[in-house]
């Protein structure tokens, strides 16, 4: 069982900081809009 | 025709005088300082990438590691590479695109800035040195014995070789020749190995039965195919601790470490930063496994080698037609010589800028200084690693995890606290630097069973959390550290468009979508047919 939580654990860190990615980038590029409407 | 020692020589020398040519030819490009520091701030993702992965991959990654995998511990290896992976990720996104955004030149004189503070910056100095020369001296002693199995030529003449190639660029053109090596150098090791890979594994019956051949193989090593691999005299919960404290190590190390995350001050822009995080996340999980895999196929090959350590020299030799076998082992030299020279360089830039601060009349004067500085400290390696005392690998304890514990926490508040003040910054420097290395010695030389959760690593870092806290405590930020701080924040209007957030968006897929097929990979081809040949039908509870 300890290899299957294993194989899942590996890709998971990938898919994680694959989505941290992209949500902080979206984040930021709402933030840079919301700037540009202000201004 | 060439014989069998003749095409190993040819390649060592012709590598050699290719990354000569090269670093010359970037020399010729230096014109200021910042080219010679920080190769002209322009290096695109592929650069960046070369050189952050060439840095981090040296001869202990292709020599040390795979000969822990082929000794059973394959699986502890992916456990602290996945985590280390992240650290690719977390560190530009909440650290490395910052250090870029201050213009500066080197780690520590970040540090300097942000807190307005000179002992900062010297004492972030000294950590750089007394990490990276622990590097720099295991790595050149690492080239220097691979060099000799290649070439058959004599220890002090094949570091002496070694010495003069990274010396060669990295005086004559800093970064601008390192980057550009690093990257060549790469490139070679990349494709040796990718190419070399499938001659293994055809050789030990295949990748698709490498499980069950193992599983069957008496002389595979206890616990190989297991979740926490050989656990030798220590216990399951002992080893997979261990596996996630050094994964965590090192991903702040990449997070964070001069020679890492001192990369990106050398990125065309921020989104560069992000690109070659996320490519070299990818490589670190993917291509070390690779790796690991070809290590690992050895044992059906020539079991129970008597030195490990030397796994794939010897299905470089053995296994694979003498050119590819070159390209490898060419390619393994290139590893060793890529971390070489960045160590070396960053330790010279860290003593001239950082340390001894010295105002120079002019850039020209700072660049020869540098110089003089960085052939004094190869010089001194170079006869260090001659001499072989085995009293030198005690430094190596230094390595990574003194950088982790010292300013891992430091970094990171630099950007995101604002109560952390200038002598909380420098007392959490202080106490994680001690903190580690006090508990180390007494670990190695008082034998206090530090261990696990309690790991030197863990203690030096929650001094320097608690020395933040302390030494902040009761003041207030000055205005200069303030309207750093603040100006850390804004984002410049050349990083703003949309198109290159579209494009880093991509590359955060990109990694989606990998870590899916690594999983899909692992369970296809390792859990479910190991569970099977263990007698556990796995599948049964889906049922």
């Amino acid at each position: 069982m300890g290899e299957i939580i294993l194989s899942i654990f590996i890709g998971l860190c990938l898919v994680t900081m694959g989505y941290i990615l992209i949500v902080n980038l979206n984040v930021e590029q709402k933030k840079i809009n919301l700037d540009t409407e202000k201004n | 025709m060439f014989n069998d020692i003749d095409i190993y020589i040819v390649g060592v020398f012709v590598s050699i005088i290719v990354y000569m040519l090269v670093g010359t030819f970037a020399g010729r490009k230096v014109k200021n300082i910042e080219d010679y520091y920080v190769s002209g701030r322009n290096a695109t993702t592929l650069f960046v990438t070369g050189t952050m992965f060439a840095s981090m991959l040296s001869t202990n990654g292709f020599m040390g590691d795979t000969a822990y995998a082929y000794c059973g511990n394959i699986s502890t290896l992916i456990i602290i590479n996945a985590l280390c992976a992240c650290g690719y990720i977390l560190g530009p996104l909440f650290f490395g695109r910052y250090i870029r955004r201050s213009k500066v030149n080197t780690m520590p004189s970040y540090f300097g800035m942000r807190f307005n503070s000179q002992r900062i910056r010297r004492f972030a100095g000294i950590i750089t040195v007394i990490s990276l020369s622990a590097y720099f001296l295991s790595v050149i002693q690492g080239t220097g014995i691979l060099m000799v199995t290649l070439t058959g030529l004599d220890r002090g003449t094949c570091l002496f070789i070694g010495w003069a190639c990274i010396m060669s660029f990295t005086f004559f053109s800093g970064s601008k020749g390192v980057v550009l090596t690093d990257t060549i150098m790469f490139l070679l090791f990349i494709s040796g190995t990718l190419i070399a890979g499938p001659y293994i594994f055809g050789a030990a019956g295949g990748l698709e039965n490498l499980v069950v051949n193992l599983a069957n193989n008496p002389n595979t090593p206890e616990g190989l195919l297991s979740y926490h691999g050989n656990i030798g005299e220590g216990t399951i919960l002992n080893m997979v601790i261990y596996g996630v404290t050094i994964g965590i190590v090192w991903m702040i190390t990449v997070s964070v470490s001069p020679w890492q995350a001192g990369r990106n001050l050398m990125a065309k822009n921020e989104h560069v930063i992000f690109r070659s995080g996320a490519i070299s996340a990818f490589l670190t999980v993917s291509f070390l496994f690779y790796l690991y895999l070809m290590a690992i196929s050895v044992i059906s090959l020539n079991p129970n080698m008597a030195q490990p350590e030397r796994v794939i020299i010897w299905a470089a030799y053995e296994v694979m037609p003498q050119f590819i076998g070159m390209l490898l082992l060419t390619g393994i030299m290139a590893a060793g010589l890529s971390s070489a020279s960045t160590f070396l360089s960053v330790v010279g830039f860290s003593l001239s800028s950082d340390i001894f601060g010295i105002n120079f009349k002019s850039e020209q004067s700072q660049l020869r200084f540098t110089q003089v500085i960085i052939l004094f400290f190869g010089t001194i390696g170079l006869i260090f690693a001659y001499m072989n005392l085995s009293s030198i690998r005690v430094i190596a304890w230094f390595a990574s995890t003194i950088i982790a514990a010292s300013w891992g926490y430091v970094a990171f508040a630099s950007v995101w606290s604002k109560k952390l003040t200038e002598r909380g910054a420098y007392y959490a420097m202080v106490g994680g630097f001690f903190g580690y290395l006090i508990s180390k010695c007494l670990q190695e030389f008082a034998e206090i069973p530090f261990n696990n959760f309690c790991d030197p690593f863990y203690i030096g870092f929650l001094i320097s959390i608690l020395g933040a806290y302390l030494g902040s405590k009761g003041e207030v930020r000055t205005k200069e550290e303030i309207t750093f701080y603040e100006r850390l924040h804004i984002i410049p209007e050349s990083e703003k468009l949309a198109k290159d957030y579209r494009r880093d968006k991509l590359y955060g897929w990109f990694l989606i979508i990998a870590g899916i097929s690594i999983s899909v990979f692992m369970l296809k081809y390792w859990a479910l047919p190991y569970n099977e040949v263990m007698g556990n039908n796995i599948l049964s509870i889906f049922r």
